[in-house]
């Protein structure tokens, strides 16, 4: 189930928050473990059997790992081993397919009779789960924590519902002590549930208004000038406010719960650069992927070649993380690299400065073309795609896109655009503190007024599924 | 900045910084009672919604067939999630979204679109398809093979194209633009059943020349005036194949006053249930009753004389205007009526072949209506499997061949 559907919101979660509110403290932990394993079986019961034994080999080896002796080989090769342990996982379930597809192609262009292949599918979460694995098992290496030894306690970390199956990425050391003491009251339940209010509303108000559009677009070849700006702009709203949103319901969950996680988007349609964008963008993810990779590739430290190399392949592999059923997205990883790079170069090297204006333009410039790469199901649609918003396929606006820009869709464009921009014009700071009073009460309302709707819509028209879900 | 921002709990430790800020601003009107309102809504929304689900019979469901193969295919879940959207709050959301879509914005929703005030048309018409001219050429080619198929059982297939309402009523679009592709989209699928041997009848120059509107505003479907000139030229198409119908008294028509109808363009945009005059104004139109002719004279010893020699497939264009009564008076004879609603190309007449009316008493000329809209339509899976061997009129054959096509195209 996702959390903009009626399955979460008038079954599993309030049944949930009865059941943990009446449960005696010392038994939450495991509560809320069954309860999360519950939330992963719903989608696929034997794949829950897969996740646990992924929860219990990543507990064991954290264990394991402390055990043997701090800066000795035999714990770099346990190291080593848990890790690619872990990734060859993720790697089956996800790029066996593509890689089977790949082989295929090339064995029939040699004539070949094509592959028959059994599609594998890819559990949700897994994604995710293994990158928080693999941080535990550095972390617990490095020294930063100390394994733990509750299964219920760690179990519960890897298998939260509220992150499982989309982010935020986090870090057993960011949460190790409200794992083990945290409160349940009111405070937090009401600071939790406006942001799950505005998550939600962002996720169903915008997101999902938007979709059928971005999807007619990108199904249609050889798309004209205006209706491959308005899909890619859509899905560049789409993505924020389905990414955004959602990991705002996963804050506003874990804070109903105790849990403080950390942001996961700051404005990054405001961005002045590359680097600014991945401070601002999936913060969760990019910094896993500087901790944990860019770093472990030695990150700055063997010169300016090298720092390019790294940046590039960080990114590179980021990129391949994000989706398995397309190369793209390994091509998305890698532009954004190149222009990792290619910031730097100008920016730290030649110390050149744009002014803001032109800097953020040419920032977003770049950010909505890569996106096209991403959305895109195939190189070659992605290829049609760009064409047409470089004018290859004509300029005026056709009539299916026409047909489908009712006013719904078009205030969902205008609204998305204004919850971008408008906090750029801090027009809090120019009202002054005598509109304060009524900038926090607003600030109450309108997710109130968005929950309401938003529940109105789902409960109406049935349910999008979160684009990140397929991560 | 301030609306994705998270207060840190007083009772746990800091947060971990990731350089974003994190607090609300708070100030001596930010008070607790307000602070509450997001989360009042939430526990409001989810307590009723349990209530309800309850209510419905959730959680006997829930504990109910926990059976391994249940659980493993999803049935269980699909058992679930069917009875939270059939509560009676899921009904009242939709609509409580659909009306106000429409009371704030105009906006009928993703079926439907408003021309001129009070006047609707379903969007399909004006949606271009992807491979359209493929769709419509196979069509056109499942209604050749057909069509000599039926002939050599002694059967004249005659198809009739019932041409968009957006075509007919476009001086009622008010702007709104028919793609200019579909200029001769109905007249070119013409063209190629001709091509195909197959008589057609094209009924847009029939309703384009009518007097008054031929389509009712608030429904997709025609009114009397247009069922029955559609039945004089379907007639006419018929006495044009040169067949010999027996005559058999027509129905009894009476024609009644003009009473209120509810189009389902409105139903289809979800707004049936505003009070009226909120609602787009209702055609308010003539609705004749139809009562059966008497049955065949003392000559007709087994009743034969009176088995309809014409019979009708198609959509709810052939159940709507009481076309089907009215093309039997203008024929003079029986026309037994075997139109699908929501049949599409070719849902009415499948069934149709299968039935054991086709085989045991097929008529002497079978009409074949089907909507310009469904032309270049992607064929959904069951026409699709169909489309390639339509002229096998054997029910039994026809599945024996859609499955040996499914297996064939399953090992490549």
């Amino acid at each position: 189930m996702v959390f903009a559907s009626l399955e979460f919101l008038t079954l599993f979660f309030p049944t949930f928050l009865l059941g943990y509110a009446v449960t005696p403290r010392r038994f939450r932990n495991l509560a809320l473990l069954l309860a999360s394993w519950l939330f992963h079986a719903w989608w696929s019961p034997p794949f829950l059997l897969l996740f646990i034994a992924i929860s219990t080999l990543a507990w064991g080896g954290g264990l394991w790992i402390a055990r043997t002796r701090a800066d000795s080989p035999a714990r770099r090769r346990l190291l080593t081993w848990l890790i690619v342990g872990n990734v060859a996982v993720l790697c089956w379930f996800k790029y066996a397919n593509i890689l089977a597809e790949t082989i295929g192609t090339a064995l029939s262009w040699g004539g070949a009779m094509p592959l028959s292949w059994q599609r594998v599918v890819l559990p949700i979460g897994l994604s995710f789960t293994v990158l928080q694995s693999i941080s535990y098992f550095i972390d617990v290496h490095r020294g930063t924590v100390r394994a733990e030894r509750s299964f219920i306690n760690f179990a519960m970390y890897l298998a939260l519902f509220g992150h499982l199956v989309a982010g935020p990425i986090i870090r057993y050391d960011w949460i190790r002590r409200e794992l083990a003491n945290r409160p349940f009251n009111w405070d937090n339940f009401a600071a939790g549930a406006r942001r799950f209010a505005v998550g939600m509303s962002m996720k169903v108000l915008i997101a999902d208004t938007l979709a059928p559009v971005v999807d007619g677009v990108f199904a249609t070849a050889s798309p004209s000038f205006v209706d491959a700006w308005i899909g890619c702009l859509g899905y560049t709203l789409q993505l924020f406010f389905d990414f955004a949103g959602y990991s705002a319901m996963a804050i506003g969950i874990g804070l109903m719960l105790g849990f403080h996680f950390p942001e996961n988007f700051d404005h990054p349609y405001l961005s002045r650069n590359i680097q600014d964008f991945w401070r601002r963008w999936h913060i969760s993810l990019s910094l896993w992927l500087r901790d944990y990779l860019y770093i472990g590739l030695g990150g700055s430290r063997g010169g300016r070649w090298r720092t390019y190399r790294n940046l590039f392949l960080t990114m590179a592999i980021g990129g391949l993380w994000h989706g398995g059923d397309s190369w793209n997205f390994l091509l998305w990883g890698a532009a954004h690299g190149i222009a990792l790079g290619v910031s730097r170069y100008f920016g730290e090297e030649r110390g050149l400065t744009l002014p803001t204006p032109l800097a953020h333009a040419l920032t977003m410039l770049f950010v909505v073309l890569a996106w096209t790469l991403f959305r895109a199901t195939t190189f070659d649609g992605a290829v049609d795609m760009l064409a047409g918003q470089f004018g290859g396929h004509g300029f005026g606006l056709s009539d299916n896109l026409a047909l489908a820009l009712r006013t719904p869709v078009v205030l969902a464009f205008i609204s998305g655009a204004l919850f971008v921009v408008v906090p750029a014009l801090h027009i809090g700071d120019r009202l002054g503190a005598a509109s304060q009073g009524v900038r926090e009460a607003l600030a109450q309302l309108w997710p109130a007024a968005g929950l309401l709707g938003a529940f109105i819509l789902v409960a109406g028209r049935g349910f999008v599924p979160f684009l990140y879900f397929q991560f | 900045m301030s609306s994705l921002n998270v207060p840190a709990s007083a009772d746990s430790g800091a947060p971990p910084s990731t350089g974003v800020p994190l607090a609300l601003p708070q100030t001596a009107a930010s008070g607790r009672l307000l602070r509450a309102i997001p989360a009042a809504v939430l526990a409001g929304l989810m307590g009723y919604g349990l209530y309800a689900a309850v209510a419905k019979g959730v959680g006997a469901l829930a504990v109910q067939d926990l059976a391994p193969a249940s659980l493993l295919d999803g049935e269980h879940r699909k058992a679930l999630s069917a009875t939270l959207t059939s509560t009676d709050y899921a009904d009242a959301a939709a609509r409580l979204g659909r009306e106000a879509d429409w009371l704030v914005m105009r906006d009928l929703g993703p079926q439907v679109r408003q021309g001129c005030p009070g006047w609707l048309f379903l969007a399909d018409e004006f949606r271009q398809h992807r491979d359209a001219a493929v769709h419509s050429a196979q069509r056109a080619g499942a209604l050749a093979r057909v069509g000599h198929a039926l002939s050599r059982r002694g059967v004249r297939l005659l198809v009739v194209v019932v041409p968009d309402k957006s075509r007919i009523e476009a001086a009622q679009l008010c702007g709104f633009q028919r793609p200019v592709a579909f200029a001769d989209r109905a007249s070119t699928f013409v063209q190629q059943v001709q091509a195909g041997g197959v008589q057609v009848v094209d009924l847009t120059r029939t309703l384009e020349q009518s007097a008054a509107p031929p389509f009712l505003r608030t429904d997709t479907h025609w009114n009397e005036t247009g069922s029955s000139l559609a039945a004089d030229a379907v007639a006419a198409g018929v006495r044009g194949t040169g067949i010999a119908i027996a005559k058999v008294a027509p129905p009894q028509i009476t024609a009644q006053a003009a009473t209120p109808r509810e189009g389902d363009l409105v139903r289809l945009a979800g707004i049936e249930r505003l009070p009226q005059r909120l609602q787009p104004s209702p055609d308010v139109v003539p609705q004749s009753t139809v009562a059966a002719a008497a049955a065949g004279g003392a000559d007709d010893l087994f009743g034969d004389a009176a088995l309809p020699q014409v019979a009708l497939v198609g959509t709810s264009f052939s159940r709507n205007a009481n076309f089907a009564p009215l093309l039997a008076t203008a024929l003079g004879s029986a026309v037994a009526g075997f139109a699908k609603d929501g049949g599409d190309f070719s849902g009415a007449a499948q069934a149709y072949f299968a039935s054991a009316a086709f085989r045991q008493n097929p008529p002497l000329v079978l009409i074949w209506e089907l909507p310009e809209r469904v032309i270049q339509m992607p064929p959904g899976s069951a026409e699709a499997a169909w489309l390639p061997v339509a002229q096998l009129l054997d029910a039994a054959r026809l599945q024996t061949a859609i499955a040996a096509g499914a297996d064939g195209g399953r090992k490549h």
